[in-house]
């Protein structure tokens, strides 16, 4: 069955005549990334049992000192396999989605032979790197017959078979609509001594968790993509060449250069859209009930490409897909592969709520994290997910405003950055781990908050202290030196350490580690509060003088100016959270002036003295927001007189419903 | 047309009694000042002397309100435990009120007596609260019939709809096959109350049976009264927003201005209940089924001597 499986695929084919290495149009002059891991696909769909099946050759280099004697795989598809699977029993959810009606997806590798023709298949076995969980089928070691030296390549071919799920997390199908992602064999990461945390060359290759997203090497793809003819085909790369098959079936080739990961999409109802951006060839699959809605992704698209070329580096790649998907599987939406990512929109849905933009705008920010720097998903999520969300939250600013870059209806304004912001700091217990915590080993509920959202809003904070230039700098330089090369959180702290203390004259201490042990390694929580003003009278000044002249009947005291009163004031700040921050406190006096106090935010509190004519009108703690971690901004100051009128201003908007309220409850009765 | 003559004297009745709407105001006002004084002071004093209030007089401040949800939110919890019970009270307070306010306008001498009134809202109270028992049963009833056979339709026409177009549609669908039987339920309910007064009616079951015949045999002028009603009500709904939204609520005048427009709205809208009382008694007195009068020989026992 196996054999005839592949006779028949290699049947399909040879109608056809595939693109050699010489006729593919190359995307890059010189090669961007190390191309460890390159993959020649033949695939074809059949959307009515929802099946691949496929040839893939890999040609893997061993980039190590080590001696190779075994190949690790993901066969990711296979954690929708069953009930048993790590990603079932983890909850078996993602964003809310669950696996619809028990319409399971799974992936079986039917050979697997070297380029001398042995097939390893039957000496295939799963292993569960993570959990002691043997059902789980996710990961595969295949023992070498014969090992991978060092700087030496291996050339596999595997046959499989993948059965795609119902889309909920990311991958599947929805009726005709396919989104086919983590779809084909795909190899670990072979780390060497001393690259990333390894001190000791071996395979990392993760199980498959709710929680947890990818982390592959770099290299080629050349994808040969067979569908019915009626369907319309995005993905990674550039199409090489279309072409119609005797079954009514066609080919599409695409190609992809210095990418980790491939990933397509298919169905017939597609309206397909392009645009450019100076050399970079934008092209939108939009449903055909929101294809008016089509132009937010693009206006969205060129602002994320503009602010991030700007800012942070190049995007390389000539082309970026964006799939918008269909109704009934809106589980593939908000995901980013290289080239391609799915967003979000949805009919009616104007963009009085800027979910498309939102959605656009994360997504493409991924191609940079994710997509070139590459980092490991699985260990150091928010290295990926949270400096993304950081630059989401600024471009999202700049494009549509503080306050008003997620909704701006009927008078409620949101805006992305607060709205982040407020996802962290209004977390049930923010305590509950440290934002670098292996993605499969949060609390449930905890992942997204603290690597999304923690960590930009810490990111945001050290903007804020270091300034704009410095982190931008820092951010850039990041970026050059280590995209296409799997960085980790040490690699990330130590350009900070480099960037940042030259740049603010060693403000911050010589390094910041002291900053991320708190915010990434630390589970504290950061809240400072202006707890007190008091004012009290004092003695006028000059008095007891002025008593005792007039006493002596001394014509010196004619003409002498009246006593003039003073106050003592004091202004007690406190520390109320674990983490320990530079605050500035401004103080403000009836008179006009003002005072700025510098705080290094190390005691639990700290009060300030003033002896004046003038009493103290109005303090606050971090006037400019600068702490954005900070978990209530509404305890940072005091008022001698609060003024009344916002109160009653929502007193009265509150009467008002509840008179609207029983007066409907009245017509019932 | 019938209901609309019926509206347009609906109308005239209503006018001729808003001391009646000022006295349903002053108590739907009553009604909701404890609650909204009471967030008044929960919210001053978790705030105190902070000064981020100062940010909602101009715009709806997300933060700010986040902030405070997120650390006070549990403050306000019990107002809305108040608010589910104090909707409890106007549901009976509206059932008591009726009785005044439909013999006020069954009165045509347009007078109103405080004194009067509260006498015909205890008067026919009782039988009121058996009405709201009855139609209340029978709108709960609607809801559970309707929800067993129309949910699962409704999920498999969700699942199955091409796009969230036809999701859509079924929804709404769904929704208007509730909400058109509720809206006849709560007519029906409206002419029950109204033949319990105009006829004095003892049976609260005679007077159910006979507004679900009165609409039945009505129905275009029934339903054409109640639309034109809510057409009223909608009106007045957008004129209010588009004067707030003018105005705004952005310094001490404007919210006292915007403060009195909005009691000026709920005013309106008490009137506008008034009307709807009004125009049905109206249509009901126009169409209600006239007694048959007997015409007998002259010396049959049934007629009694002059």
């Amino acid at each position: 069955m196996r054999h005839s499986c592949s006779l028949l695929l290699l049947l399909g084919l040879l109608g056809t005549t595939p693109l050699s290495a010489g006729e593919q149009t190359p995307m890059f002059r010189d090669p961007l990334s190390p191309r460890i891991a390159n993959y020649h696909i033949a695939v074809r769909l059949d959307p009515s049992e929802k099946m691949l099946s496929g040839i893939e050759t890999l040609t893997w280099r061993n980039t190590s000192s080590d001696v190779v004697s075994e190949l690790q795989f993901h066969l990711y598809l296979n954690a929708f396999k069953d009930e048993r699977s790590t990603f079932m029993r983890g909850g078996g959810a993602l964003r809310g989605l669950s696996l619809p009606d028990r319409r399971w997806g799974w992936i079986t590798v039917t050979s697997l032979r070297t380029a001398d023709g042995t097939d390893l298949a039957k000496q295939i076995e799963f292993i569960h790197p993570d959990d002691d969980n043997l059902d789980d089928q996710t990961v595969i070691r295949v023992p070498l017959i014969k090992p991978v030296l060092p700087k030496q390549s291996v050339t596999l071919t595997l046959d499989f078979t993948a059965r795609l799920p119902r889309i909920f997390a990311r991958t599947g199908y929805g009726n005709d609509f396919f989104m086919v992602g983590q779809w084909f064999p795909k190899i670990g990461v072979y780390e060497g001594t001393g690259q990333r945390y390894t001190t000791k060359g071996g395979w990392n290759c993760h199980q498959f968790h709710p929680n947890t997203e990818f982390f592959a090497d770099f290299g080629l793809y050349d994808v040969d993509i067979t569908v019915p003819g009626p369907f319309i085909v995005g993905a990674t790369g550039v199409l090489q060449q279309e072409r119609p098959n005797p079954d009514g079936t066609k080919t599409l080739s695409f190609h992809a250069e210095d990418v980790h990961d491939f990933a397509w999409t298919a169905s017939p109802h597609y309206v397909d859209l392009r645009d450019t951006w100076r050399n970079v060839s934008i092209r939108v699959l939009m449903q055909p009930q929101r294809a008016d809605q089509a132009i937010r992704y693009f206006q969205s698209a060129k602002a994320a490409l503009e602010y991030l070329d700007a800012h942070v580096g190049p995007y390389p790649y000539p082309v970026l897909t964006i799939v918008d998907p269909a109704y009934g599987a809106l589980g593939a939406g908000g995901m980013e592969y290289p080239t391609l990512i799915t967003a979000a929109a949805l009919w009616g849905i104007g963009s009085s709520f800027k979910l498309a933009e939102l959605v656009t705008v994360h997504e493409f920010g991924h191609q940079y994290w994710y997509g070139m720097c590459a980092s490991n998903e699985f260990e150091e999520a928010w290295l990926d997910e949270g400096v993304n969300q950081y630059y989401e939250t600024r471009i999202m600013t700049e494009s549509y405003g503080v306050k008003t870059s997620v909704a701006d209806f009927i008078g409620l304004e949101v805006g992305d950055e607060e709205m982040t912001r407020s996802s962290y700091t209004g977390m049930r217990n923010p305590r509950i781990a440290p934002v670098a915590t292996e993605a499969w080993k949060f609390p449930r509920g905890s992942y997204g908050i603290l690597t999304y959202n923690k960590t930009a809003v810490f990111l945001t904070t050290l903007e804020r202290m270091i300034g704009r230039p410095a982190m931008d700098s820092t951010m850039k330089t990041f970026f050059q030196r280590w995209r296409f090369k799997h960085p980790c959180a040490r690699d990330f702290i130590a350009v900070f350490n480099e960037i940042v203390p030259p740049m603010t004259h060693h403000r911050f201490g010589k390094n910041l580690d002291w900053y991320f042990e708190q915010v990434l390694y630390g589970t504290g929580m950061c809240d400072y509060e202006l707890t007190s003003v008091r004012t009290e009278d004092d003695e006028p000044r000059g008095r007891g003088e002025d008593r005792a002249a007039v006493d002596a009947g001394s014509s010196s005291n004619a003409g002498k100016s009246p006593p003039t009163r003073e106050f003592s004031s004091t202004v007690t700040v406190s520390r109320l959270g674990e983490i320990t921050l530079p605050v500035t406190v401004l103080v403000r006096f009836d008179d006009g002036s003002e005072v700025t106090e510098q705080w290094d935010g190390r005691g639990r509190t700290i009060s300030f003295h003033y002896q004046r004519t003038a009493r103290v009108v109005r303090a606050e703690v971090d006037p400019s927001r600068v702490l954005a971690i900070d978990i209530d901004f509404n305890n940072n100051s005091k008022i001698a007189a609060p003024p009344a009128s916002p109160i009653w201003k929502y007193t009265a908007k509150v009467l008002f419903w509840l008179q609207n309220i029983f007066s409907l409850f009245g017509t019932i009765g | 047309m019938a209901f609309m003559r019926a509206f347009v004297t609906g109308v005239r009745r209503a006018n001729s009694a808003l001391r009646l709407a000022l006295l349903l105001y002053a108590v739907n006002l009553l009604l909701a000042i404890p609650i909204a004084l009471g967030f008044r002071a929960t919210v001053a004093v978790a705030f105190g002397r902070s000064t981020s209030p100062e940010s909602l007089i101009q715009r709806f401040d997300y933060t700010v309100v986040q902030d405070f949800m997120d650390h006070h939110g549990r403050e306000i919890e019990p107002l809305f435990r108040q608010l589910v019970g104090f909707a409890f009270v106007s549901m009976l307070l509206s059932t008591f009120l009726a009785g005044g306010t439909l013999s006020t306008l069954r009165d045509q001498n347009g007078g109103f007596s405080a004194e009067t009134f509260f006498r015909d809202c205890g008067k026919y109270f009782a039988r009121f609260f058996r009405l709201f028992l009855i139609f209340g049963i029978l709108l709960i009833l609607l809801a559970v019939v309707l929800s067993a056979g129309l949910g699962a339709a409704l999920t498999q026409m969700i699942d199955n709809a091409d796009s969230e177009v036809g999701a859509f549609a079924a929804f709404i669908g769904v929704g208007l096959a509730f909400v058109l039987p509720a809206m006849l339920l709560m007519m029906a309910a409206d002419y029950a109350k109204i033949i319990t007064v105009t006829n004095d009616a003892r049976s609260v079951t005679g007077a159910a049976r006979d507004a679900f015949r009165f609409i039945l045999k009505n129905f275009f002028s029934a339903v054409g009264l109640q639309l034109t009603l809510l057409v009223l009500l909608f009106l007045l709904v957008a004129v209010y927003w588009g004067i707030e939204g003018f105005i705004g609520m952005t310094s001490p005048l404007s919210i006292a201005v915007v403060f009195l427009i909005q009691q000026l709205f709920m005013i309106s809208r008490m009137w506008i209940r008034v009307t709807f009382f009004s125009g049905e008694m109206m249509l009901y007195e126009a169409q209600k089924p006239q007694p048959v009068r007997f015409v007998g020989w002259d010396d049959s026992p049934l007629i009694s001597p002059a």
